[in-house]
């Protein structure tokens, strides 16, 4: 149940955050595996597609890897019950993933639920209220305000940390 | 279950602590990785291997036995079929069944998406080889629906050569559009067309055809008469050869 959420509008600095933590795990040793339908040539990763269905497979048969989902709000979206199981059965195969997208709510609320931790970037007001209840951290809705950069760190049982990227 | 949200206390930001927190952070969430519950990995293995034991003798009407990689199951598991009785594959494109389970499949460091890129001439070439074979089909339904006349002009002497510049054209509209199979709808009207077009030429369809099209003429006539209302004389008048009226 190790799972992260990336949120934030375009520009907002969630692919960098995630770009630099795919760095770190992979300087650590750790399997990095990307999904990111727009080839971005920035990530370091043991593996990178675009095709879902390839991703898949090998997310199935690796053990103990960090998963990047670009764009999940695509990739993931309302409805995909075969991309659900990243999150709902994966920590069985020792894999924590991080979902990135433009909005929380782009993504199914089983897969929301199953992130432990919420990196908030710049987002709408009403975006950061839903993320304010699903959390129950009320000061999350300060991040309509942010400046590129500027996240919040928050966690299930944690309190909300105020951080920047750049 | 309401919370408020209207008045949140200001928390500070931490400037500058941005790379050491992007270290941090990647320690403490790797430090919460899961472990690997081997048992459940082995229970779902055994699962999808049940599941293709259950089906190995299963064969849809092109002959492809079921693989859950590469076919579409249902909630149960089971295979799902098209209504031509073919197996039903998962969109996109195929990892391959079997061979992509392997460790091999992930790519070197450094190189993200070499998968993907590395296969870009000979999707190209295979665009390319779709889009002549579509000219072609085309120039050989168009000679057969309107005869020799329709037959691909080449002339050495004035550097004619049709059937060339087609499959050109074809194979760069193709690779342009990225189109690496012919569209089912394109291959569906051609057929019909070289099934019905020279039929179309032969006696009994052309008189046949020729009652049917006299028939909606007169109904467009009556039609056409009935709408224009005051002018109906007139237009009966016009319409009445005039061999009859002198009789009258």
């Amino acid at each position: 149940m190790s799972h992260c959420l990336i949120v934030g509008m375009t520009e907002s600095g969630k692919t960098s955050l995630a770009k630099q933590l795919s760095a770190r795990y992979k300087s650590q040793g750790i399997g990095v595996l990307v999904l990111d339908p727009m080839h971005d040539p920035g990530w370091t990763s043991d593996y990178q597609t675009d095709n879902q269905y390839e991703f898949m497979d090998v997310f199935f048969n690796s053990r103990s890897c960090m998963a990047f989902i670009d764009e999940a709000g695509e990739s993931v979206g309302q409805y995909d019950k075969l991309m659900t199981k990243t999150a709902t059965k994966s920590r069985h195969w020792g894999h924590s993933v991080t979902y990135i997208s433009q909005r929380g709510t782009m993504i199914n609320r089983t897969v929301r639920d199953q992130c432990r931790h919420l990196f908030l970037f710049a987002s709408a007001l009403e975006d950061c209220k839903v993320y304010a209840r699903e959390f129950n951290k009320p000061e999350l809705v300060e991040a309509a305000n942010f400046a590129p950069g500027e996240f919040f760190k928050v966690g299930r049982f944690v309190p909300a940390q105020r951080m920047k990227l750049f | 279950m309401a919370i408020k949200i209207e008045k949140p206390e200001p928390i500070a930001a931490e400037p500058n602590s941005a790379l050491a927190d992007v270290d941090a952070l990647a320690g403490s969430l790797a430090s919460e990785q899961p472990e690997v519950s081997e048992h459940t990995v082995a229970i779902e293995m055994q699962k999808t291997e049940q599941r293709k034991a259950q089906f190995a003798d299963l064969k849809d009407t092109s002959g492809s036995s079921f693989d859950p990689g590469i076919h579409v199951t249902d909630s149960n598991g089971d295979p799902v079929t098209t209504s031509s009785g073919k197996l039903r594959k998962r969109p996109g494109r195929k990892a391959g069944g079997d061979a992509a389970r392997q460790p091999s499949h992930i790519v070197t460091p450094g190189t993200p998406g070499t998968s993907t890129q590395n296969s870009g001439q000979d999707v190209s070439f295979k665009r390319r080889a779709t889009g002549i074979h579509a000219a072609r089909m085309l120039t050989s339904v168009s000679v057969m629906i309107g005869g020799e006349e329709w037959k691909p002009i080449k002339n050495a002497q004035y550097g004619v050569d049709e059937q060339e510049g087609l499959n050109e054209a074809f194979a760069d509209y193709f690779e342009a559009k990225e189109m690496e199979d012919i569209p089912p709808g394109m291959v569906l009207t051609m057929v019909m067309l070289s099934y019905a077009g020279p039929r179309f030429a032969m006696p009994k369809t052309q008189s046949r055809v020729g009652k049917l099209k006299d028939w909606f003429a007169s109904k467009y006539f009556n039609y056409k008469v009935k709408k224009s209302g005051g002018k109906v004389q007139q237009l009966k008048e016009k319409a009445e050869p005039p061999a009859q009226s002198e009789t009258k």
